[in-house]
């Protein structure tokens, strides 16, 4: 293609970055054909040489959320970034998402015990506090006991929940570090 | 040629030449893609990478030619790092080549 469409292409594609990025990105493809140009060389050979614009892009926007997702790694910012440079190619697809499938199984299965520990607890406690009121059946057991049994249920569910929301906040870090070794190591 | 190699030792070239002498992009893709075949596209990605972690400052510079050119110059953290990566290169690339020659002799 000549630089016209080269140029049009990978301006298309980098759509959702900063205008200022775009432009310094343009500026340097820019240059990089008019140099060409002065050494001789057509904009097709240019163009071909430095290969396919929507590609190119790619890499840009991958790079752009990564950075965005380590300045701030709210979930919105880190989920671009795993999309992002899973879509970079094959390779990389398989090397992202499955560590993340497996570690996102993780997070929900502690966190829904999380809640079911709380969830139990508050019911339990509510049963015991509405039965006098209501006259359901509740368990025969030592009335103290069983109430401090549930709270601690409850507690516990409650320390799982933070904890787990906590260590997603750390382990999404680190992975952003695994994105990092991901683009530059992996085909894209 | 290895696509993987090539992708992790980009930096290291990138850095190398720019330890040499401060150069614009066209001058970066044209001496290293004489060496290894490249996309030369991938050089400015790179470079946009790396200048983000620290490793460059950039400038403009008349030219006789025409517009003014980017120039990259390393940093103190970019000399660092191409030490570091061109140390952690060599032992790799001696280690390989020593179990080669030994892979080679062993009849």
């Amino acid at each position: 293609m000549n630089k016209e469409e080269f140029m049009k292409n990978i301006k298309k594609n980098l759509t959702g970055l900063p205008q200022d990025e775009i432009a310094d990105i343009v500026y340097d493809y820019d240059e990089h054909f008019r140099i060409g140009k002065e050494n001789g060389k057509s904009e097709e050979e240019i163009s071909s040489s430095l290969g396919n614009p929507k590609q190119l892009a790619k890499m840009f926007v991958v790079d752009n959320y990564l950075k965005k997702a380590e300045k701030n790694s709210n979930y919105k910012n880190v989920l671009r970034a795993i999309i992002a440079t899973g879509f970079l190619g094959f390779m990389n697809l398989f090397l992202v998402f499955t560590p993340l499938m497996v570690i996102a199984l993780l997070i929900l299965t502690i966190f829904i015990i999380g809640i079911a520990f709380v969830g139990a607890g508050i019911m339990c406690i509510l049963g015991v506090v509405i039965n006098p009121l209501i006259n359901i059946i509740v368990i025969d057991m030592n009335v103290f006991s069983f109430v401090c049994f549930q709270l601690t249920m409850t507690c516990i569910g409650i320390i799982m929940v933070i904890g787990i929301l906590m260590a997603s906040k750390v382990l999404s870090k680190y992975f952003i570090c695994y994105l990092k070794w991901n683009i530059k190591f992996i085909k894209g | 040629m290895n696509i993987q190699f090539k992708k992790g030792v980009l930096e290291l070239c990138v850095l190398a030449m720019l330890f040499k002498k401060d150069c614009y992009g066209y001058e970066l893709v044209n001496e290293i893609s004489k060496n290894i075949k490249i996309s030369d596209g991938t050089i400015y990605p790179l470079l946009r990478r790396l200048k983000n972690e620290g490793y460059f400052t950039t400038y403009l510079e008349e030219s006789q030619e025409g517009p003014p050119r980017k120039y990259y110059k390393l940093t103190e953290l970019g000399i660092e790092t191409k030490v570091q990566l061109e140390n952690d290169w060599t032992v790799f690339v001696n280690g390989v080549n020593q179990i080669v020659k030994e892979a080679n002799t062993c009849e």
